[in-house]
């Protein structure tokens, strides 16, 4: 008997999130030593924009250019907005951290799963359906962040 | 009270890049859907950044650029790549929320390098950001 390796993507899924969760938890340590000693955020937020694009470029840009060339314009369209709205969530990231501590500004500026969620069940109804228990998890997750920020604020 | 506001406009902003993301990838791949927002995304930032900063912007020296680099690095490649992926592959609510524990990481880090000591509140706020993470991907 063989045994077909599966993939799953969601649990693929779970472990970008986290890869992603560790970064940016390093990151916001990192962003508060460059944005008290180094540089102002609106600079801050530009050159590291610049250097994670080029890093990404010399990475992706042989099948991103044709596959960007290819793509629908709709595609296009709404990965604009997800980088305007990326870049609106960098700049004020970056001048929260410069006027407080890092162990305030990150779980609040994380209580976004709720908004993300009541987006999703707002606009993305076709795409994804959000289940209760989705909901009850982010609250939970979102009450725990509000009580360390309490913390940290008496 | 500022940096409570500004957080909470970021979350905005970062829901929002979610959400987008989430349409936007169904017709592109994660990692070119993330070069073409981040292309997007710099020439934004460098716009703005000559608005508004013109005479800093060529500031960065050798030791400030290495700085920079680090922060890019983690925060868009790594941050932003693997944000997208996940929302992708498990979908924006569960990929966002997992995003959201990193505050766990960052006060770990706060403890560690900053010498902060962990109270109660953050005791507990930890333990029910584990418990959130638990109900939401314990069905699979």
């Amino acid at each position: 008997m063989r045994i077909q390796p599966t993939f799953n993507p969601v649990l693929y899924g779970y472990l970008a999130a986290f890869i992603s969760s560790f970064s940016y938890g390093i990151a916001a340590v990192v962003t508060k030593k460059v944005v008290t000693d180094i540089a102002a955020p609106m600079i801050t937020t530009a050159y590291a924009l610049l250097f994670g694009t080029m890093i990404m470029a010399a990475i992706f840009n042989r099948t991103a250019y044709q596959e960007v060339k290819n793509a629908p314009k709709n595609s296009l369209i709404y990965m604009s907005l997800a980088g305007i709205a990326g870049l609106w969530g960098a700049i004020f990231y970056h001048l929260a951290l410069l006027d407080s501590q890092v162990i305030l500004v990150t779980p609040v500026s994380s209580t976004y799963p709720l908004i993300a969620i009541i987006m999703t069940s707002i606009f993305l109804r076709r795409l994804e359906k959000v289940h209760i228990r989705t909901v009850i998890g982010a609250i939970i997750v979102v009450s725990g962040v509000a009580l360390i920020s309490l913390g940290q604020t008496r | 009270m500022t940096g409570i506001t500004f957080s909470l406009l970021a979350g905005m902003g970062f829901a929002a890049s979610a959400v987008f993301a989430r349409i936007g990838l169904q017709n592109i791949s994660t990692t070119s859907g993330s070069l073409f927002s981040l292309i997007v995304s710099t020439i934004g930032a460098f716009g703005l950044a000559l608005l508004l900063d013109p005479s800093n912007i060529l500031v960065p020296s050798g030791v400030s650029l290495a700085w920079l680099f680090f922060t890019g690095l983690l925060n868009f490649p790594l941050g932003r790549l693997f944000n997208f992926a996940g929302v992708r592959l498990a979908g924006v609510s569960k990929a966002s929320t997992i995003v959201a524990t990193s505050p766990l990481f960052a006060t770990g880090l706060a403890i560690i390098l900053l010498d902060e000591s962990i109270d109660f509140s953050i005791l507990i706020g930890t333990f029910a950001i584990m418990g959130g993470m638990i109900l939401i991907l314990y069905r699979e």
